[in-house]
């Protein structure tokens, strides 16, 4: 059975990049979904026929950011999953704001490492 | 009738004793104006001997203008009547012999001897008394004119709440002259609830003794005359006149301190919000480069050499965005220090200038880009600020079109508008989202992921531009991309 996909949501293609390599290195059939902005991610979701299984979520993003996002997300009706915040923020006002949600899971401060996926998907 | 000699000769010197003794100078004079006799207290007052004035024209104690007029007072006396100073007493000045001119009071009474008119003058030197009178009048203008020339407002108001005292600075602080407010009550100068409150905060105060401001100084509102409502310093003291309980304040109007620290405030959280923003966006580029390096060396271990070239060209783009960046700082904050001098603007050639550089960026040849140039008037700006507005809107324009369009195109004109230069630039690219409008000329906002990528500081730091040269920036939603107008006042 093919797993669940991941969605990252970020708008620097480079981190795209990187965030996609890194997952298909910890497990190569894991489908990687992309949006570049919340709104976008909003609509990816909304039509998804099965939600992925960890959101990869950015904070400082154009159109609408990674704040923004988690309060569009909650108040939708989209199937909630768990959200794994990837920034490169050190604010604590930014960390305190997201661990608010309760689908937030874990507070990533970037570079991105194997290890944070492992914690995600094994939990 | 025949006089005794002897009684005759012991009366007259008994009045000659009167005479040497009185503290009042005492100086008759003929009808014509010469002096007969002068007293040892008119020597003292004048300073002369009697020998250097007796058979003189008393007029030579006397400074301009009555010097000169003397003798037509005397001659107009005689051939009208009419009495100006004779029989009465009044304050004249007079001339001492070093010349010094002092204040004297006169008592001039006429008298016949033999049936010749003569007048008797008494003085009295009264310089003491008047320079004690100019003192005082003196400390008066003096603190009259303190109190009307003090930058603050002072006011008094008396139990009731009455205005009492309204300087000039107040009738400037407040917009009400000192006579339409005196007698009134003081609160039609507050605002509400102090101007609801006032009456009870006095007779609290009466009743009570507790002071609330008195004696302390505190910021409160004040109300102008036409209703504009300000900031105000306040301190109010007690004072006791005659008796009299008197409550006497001083205002001073706060608004520029107010607004400069306002001013402040927003520098504070612009340069807050700017290190943070500048850490985070410095640090992201960098981030992703050490790891774009992992994965390069990870892809030539297996061998997997398109990979590693891909990886490599990410390293090159993310380092270049990140030299965009600090490029960016270091114009806004030369933007920030720079003091340049006015020069003539040829702006036909600064647009087309702007262009050629323009030139190398993606898809620069597919605009069709259209130039009317109307503005034939002199202008004089800062060079610099001014290329630096044009070239972000102009860049703005090439970086965010619209590629799904056929017809890309930046419309570019000059003007002349109610005496501003106006350059208007509009396109039909991506625009910019209609709820983030608001947040244009703010820093570090960007407005289309993907698309390029920009520092988010460009029209940041374009507006902080334009209010340098004392300009204006709109911009206007056209639908189908963007217009930004900037407009310029032509000295």
């Amino acid at each position: 059975m093919k797993n669940s996909p991941i969605l990252i949501i970020e708008d620097s293609e480079i981190d795209q990049y990187i965030a996609k390599y890194m997952i298909k290195k910890f497990d190569e059939n894991i489908d990687v979904l992309q949006a570049f902005d919340g709104q976008e991610a909003l609509e990816v979701l909304t039509i998804l026929p099965r939600q992925p299984v960890v959101i990869l979520l950015d904070i400082n993003m154009p159109r609408m950011n990674g704040h923004e996002f988690l309060k569009e997300y909650t108040a939708s009706n989209i199937e909630k999953t768990s959200i794994a915040i990837l920034t490169s923020s050190f604010q604590q006002s930014d960390k305190d704001q997201c661990l608010k949600f309760t689908c937030v899971k874990k507070y990533i401060t970037k570079p991105f490492e194997v290890s944070d996926l492992n914690d995600l998907l094994s939990s | 009738m025949s006089a005794s000699p002897k009684s005759s000769n012991a009366h007259s010197s008994r009045l000659e004793a009167v005479l040497n003794t009185v503290i009042d100078g005492i100086i008759t004079i003929n009808n014509r104006g010469l002096i007969q006799s002068f007293n040892p207290s008119a020597v003292r007052i004048f300073g002369y001997s009697p020998e250097e004035v007796i058979g003189q024209n008393v007029k030579m104690l006397m400074p301009e203008p009555y010097h000169s007029g003397h003798d037509g007072y005397l001659s107009n006396y005689f051939s009208t009547g009419d009495k100006q100073i004779i029989g009465k007493g009044r304050e004249v000045e007079a001339q001492r012999k070093d010349g010094s001119v002092f204040a004297m009071e006169l008592g001039v009474n006429e008298m016949d001897i033999d049936g010749e008119t003569m007048f008797v003058g008494t003085i009295r030197d009264i310089s003491d008394r008047i320079s004690a009178e100019q003192a005082l009048k003196e400390n008066q203008a003096k603190l009259q004119a303190i109190v009307d020339n003090t930058v603050d407002g002072l006011i008094t108001i008396d139990q009731g709440g009455r205005i009492e005292t309204f300087n000039k600075a107040c009738e400037t602080i407040f917009g009400y002259r000192a006579n339409e407010v005196i007698e009134q009550n003081v609160k039609i100068l507050m605002p509400n609830p102090y101007h609801r409150e006032h009456d009870s905060y006095l007779s609290n105060y009466h009743n009570t003794g507790e002071k609330r401001i008195i004696g302390t100084g505190r910021q409160v509102e004040g109300r102008r005359k036409n209703g504009d409502i300000f900031p105000l310093d306040l301190s109010v003291s007690e004072v006791h006149v005659h008796g009299r309980k008197l409550y006497s304040g001083i205002v001073r109007d706060i608004t520029d301190r107010k607004n400069a620290e306002e001013e402040i405030r927003q520098a504070n959280a612009e340069l807050e919000e700017f290190s943070y923003r500048t850490s985070h966006d410095l640090r992201s580029p960098l981030v992703s480069s050490i790891r774009l390096l992992d994965i390069v060396e990870e892809s030539i271990r297996v061998d997997d050499k398109e990979k590693a070239l891909m990886s490599s060209a990410l390293i090159q783009k993310s380092l270049r965005q990140l030299e965009s960046l600090v490029k960016d700082i270091l114009t806004l904050t030369q933007a920030k220090n720079e003091s340049e001098e006015l020069e003539e603007i040829n702006i036909e050639s600064l647009i087309v200038d702007t262009l050629t550089k323009l030139k190398h960026m993606d898809n620069f040849e597919r605009l069709n880009i259209d130039l009317s140039m109307k503005f034939d008037s002199t202008l004089w700006s800062k060079k610099n600020r001014m290329m630096l507005i044009i070239e972000n809107l102009l860049s703005n324009a090439v970086k965010y079109q619209d590629l799904n369009k056929e017809n890309s195109f930046i419309n570019i004109s000059t003007y002349l508008d109610c005496n501003n230069f106006t350059l208007k630039i509009s396109d039909n690219g991506l625009g910019i989202p209609k709820n983030q409008q608001a947040q244009l000329f703010q820093m570090f906002k960007r407005f289309h992921p993907k698309t390029a990528f920009g520092s988010g500081l460009g029209l940041y730091m374009m507006k902080k531009s334009v209010d340098v040269l004392g300009g204006e920036i709109y911009f206007k939603d056209n639908d189908n991309g963007c217009t930004f107008i900037f407009t310029l006042p032509v000295r």
